[in-house]
């Protein structure tokens, strides 16, 4: 699974494509863990060109989400599939992982 | 055994967004009456088949008139019949009857041979034979996929809108002139515009109102024939049938044509009943032949009727198909209105006249305008489903062939007249070459399949490919296979992560059209599907939480799960309703 990162602002959006099942959640765990240890506080995960997302990547985002709102910052995702978002939707964590339409709201709603 | 399973909710059918009176909703008296008038007027221009039958036969003035006033009768019965929402007759919807093509073939037969009284006779025949062909309709289920249905529903569409170009571009024996091209901008234009910026009664009555202003604009025009109107003032005010020419014969020679009439009409009705179903309700997936039998036999009765009344074969119409989901009315109410006025009409023979009189460039701009409708239908309907080359088939060939029917009529009239009925009407063509195909295409496709999965090395895009190739092979719904291929996947990953499985987990899909069914087989722990989701606490912290997270997700991914151990082997199942 690849993974592209941006910077918008004070806001690094990382874009997976593919599938984060348990070969592609090592990258991904990889690339949180790199992103929060080098300071940054403020996430915004691009789902657009996401196929699936298995229960270890729903764990890792919690993971992620809570230790940026300890360092005063968040996680964010956007941009998800119809399949991806009744997923999210099924697991009902709409109050501990923010989600957006567009990316541009992901930027503004972590600034 | 652990039972642990979900059942789903009931299946109400639901009001699509589209439509402003459902099947079971009783709009305003406005709103019905001016819903009937705007259905009489269309199905009143296909009366020139009885007109044409009493005329091959030579049938006194006196005659005409009553044909036609039972011509309305059964009309009536036949529309209000449909709408029947209880017992064994009927669909319940509002899909009115009308004088149809598929029998002016074997009629014009009968009529040269032995006159009305034949006609009536085998035309008698004809609908008890559909009649009892309706009876096999719910066996037929295999026959008849969704998306052959979509085919079918888009070939009503090409076929009302051929009958409207017909009348636009060939209204008899004179090349259409400018005041021809007038009537008929007049007539769509008023049609389009209340359609699509029209409110209320304005839009759900677009149809009439443009039908209206087209009769409107060709009276000064000079396109409604003067002697017509002389002839309307003669006529008296209310005049009751007459009953003393009814005769019937019946001929052998005749069997044949007739019953492929009779089954022409079967699968014309059968086809609009599905268009009427699916337009009706949004959380539409199939076909409900058991409804569709019903009305099926409605339509059998009617036809039956029509010949013991002696007056002409009868199916459900196209364009009234149409016209509910333009309007944006399906209320079955709508039907009894219709039948009303239907019932008056066959009284007021000055009033039907009126009706008859309807130029051509009206019926055909309207008629165009109805199968814009149904085109949608037929295409979401087609789409909705997974094709793989059979099924790419089956919809392409006779999609194309119901095409080949309309474009190239001449073929057709060169065959034998028996089986004409059966190949110049592009529905009954389409639908035919659909169903010998999907019933031939079915020969070595199975409808259960397996998939070995070596655990220590999950092929994820296997996987994929196994789901999404036999989604298509069994034509299932892309919703359908996207859930099943999530739970495929995640059921392979947690069970290889956490089961501790020995050897492979065989995974195993099957279909019925009512189910899409994930099964996978395995030796290991059993896979728990928890039906509360962990908190995230416990989905962090807790050594099993993402294990139990997958188990909820894997549960509430499905309509119906289970997990249970069968001696050594595990088995967890996923069902999904189709």
């Amino acid at each position: 699974m690849e993974i592209a990162i941006e910077q918008c602002d004070d806001v690094a959006i990382a874009e997976p494509h593919g599938r984060i099942d348990n070969i592609g959640v090592r990258s991904f765990r990889n690339l949180m863990e790199n992103l929060v240890q080098s300071g940054k506080t403020r996430i915004l995960i691009d789902l657009q060109y996401v196929t699936y997302v298995n229960s270890a990547a729903i764990r890792e985002m919690l993971l992620t989400s809570r230790n940026l709102v300890q360092r005063q910052g968040g996680l964010a995702l956007c941009s998800l599939s119809p399949e991806v978002q009744r997923l999210f939707d099924m697991v009902g964590l709409g109050a501990v992982l923010t989600m957006c339409k567009t990316r541009d709201e992901g930027v503004a709603v972590l600034h | 055994l652990i039972p642990d399973t979900i059942d789903s909710g009931s299946q109400m059918p639901r009001k699509p967004a589209n439509l402003q009176y459902g099947v079971d909703d009783t709009p305003p008296v406005t709103v019905v009456m001016l819903n009937a008038l705007q259905y009489v007027a269309v199905l009143t221009g296909f009366l020139v088949f009885p007109l044409i039958m009493t005329r091959e036969a030579h049938a006194s003035t006196a005659v005409t008139e009553s044909v036609l006033s039972w011509s309305m009768i059964v009309l009536a019965i036949g529309t209000i019949l449909q709408a029947l929402p209880k017992g064994p007759v009927g669909s319940g919807l509002l899909a009115p009857s009308v004088m149809t093509a598929v029998y002016v073939g074997p009629s014009l037969e009968a009529v040269r041979l032995g006159g009305l009284a034949l006609m009536s006779g085998m035309t008698l025949f004809g609908g008890a034979a559909e009649a009892l062909l309706s009876r096999s309709m719910h066996r037929l289920r295999f026959l008849l996929p969704p998306e052959l249905a979509g085919v079918v529903i888009l070939l009503v569409a090409i076929g009302n809108g051929m009958v409207g170009y017909r009348s636009l571009l060939t209204p008899g024996d004179a090349t259409p002139g400018w005041r021809h091209w007038t009537v008929a901008a007049t007539t769509m234009l008023v049609t389009l515009i209340l359609n699509v910026w029209g409110k209320g009664v304005a839009r759900t009555s677009c149809a009439l109102l443009g039908m209206v202003a087209g009769y409107a604009v060709a009276i000064p025009l000079g396109l409604v024939g003067g002697g017509a109107w002389a002839g309307l003032s003669a006529l008296p005010p209310l005049q009751l049938p007459r009953v003393d020419y009814f005769t019937w014969s019946f001929s052998a020679v005749l069997i044949v044509p007739f019953l492929i009439a009779a089954l022409a009409n079967t699968l014309k009705a059968a086809a609009l009943l599905t268009a009427a179903e699916r337009f009706a309700d949004a959380d539409w997936v199939r076909p409900d032949l058991q409804r569709i039998g019903k009305g099926v036999l409605a339509d059998g009765i009617t036809t039956a009727l029509s010949g013991g009344l002696c007056v002409f074969g009868v199916n459900v119409s196209a364009a009234s198909v149409g016209l509910t989901e333009a309007s944006g009315v399906a209320s079955r109410v709508v039907a009894y209105g219709i039948g009303g006025i239907f019932a008056l009409l066959a009284f007021i023979p000055a009033l039907l006249h009126l009706f008859t009189l309807m130029p051509a460039p009206v019926i055909g701009a309207t008629f165009i305008f109805t199968s814009c409708a149904i085109i949608k239908g037929g295409i979401e309907t087609i789409a909705s489903r997974m094709l793989d080359a059979r099924r790419t088939l089956v919809v392409g060939l006779a999609l194309l062939s119901g095409l080949a029917a309309e474009a190239f009529p001449s073929f057709v009239l060169e065959l034998p007249k028996t089986i004409q009925p059966l190949l110049g009407s592009s529905l009954v063509m389409g639908t035919m070459v659909g169903f010998v195909l999907n019933a031939v295409f079915r020969i070595g496709s199975r409808r259960r399949e397996t998939l070995s999965i070596n655990p220590s090395a999950i092929d994820m895009g296997g996987i994929q490919d196994f789901m999404e190739g036999r989604g298509g092979a069994w034509g299932a719904r892309r919703e359908a296979v996207t859930r099943a291929t999530f739970a495929a996947h995640q059921m392979a990953e947690t069970i290889a992560d956490t089961c501790e499985p020995e050897g492979s987990i065989e995974l195993t899909g099957s279909f019925d059209e009512f189910d899409l069914v994930v099964e996978a087989r395995y030796k290991g722990a059993l896979l728990a599907l928890p039906e509360r989701r962990p908190t995230p606490d416990e989905i962090l912290h807790d050594e099993d939480g993402a294990r139990r997270l997958a188990g909820f997700m894997l549960r509430h991914n499905a309509d119906r799960a289970s997990s249970v151990r069968r001696g050594d082997i595990c088995v967890v199942r996923f069902q999904f309703q189709h």
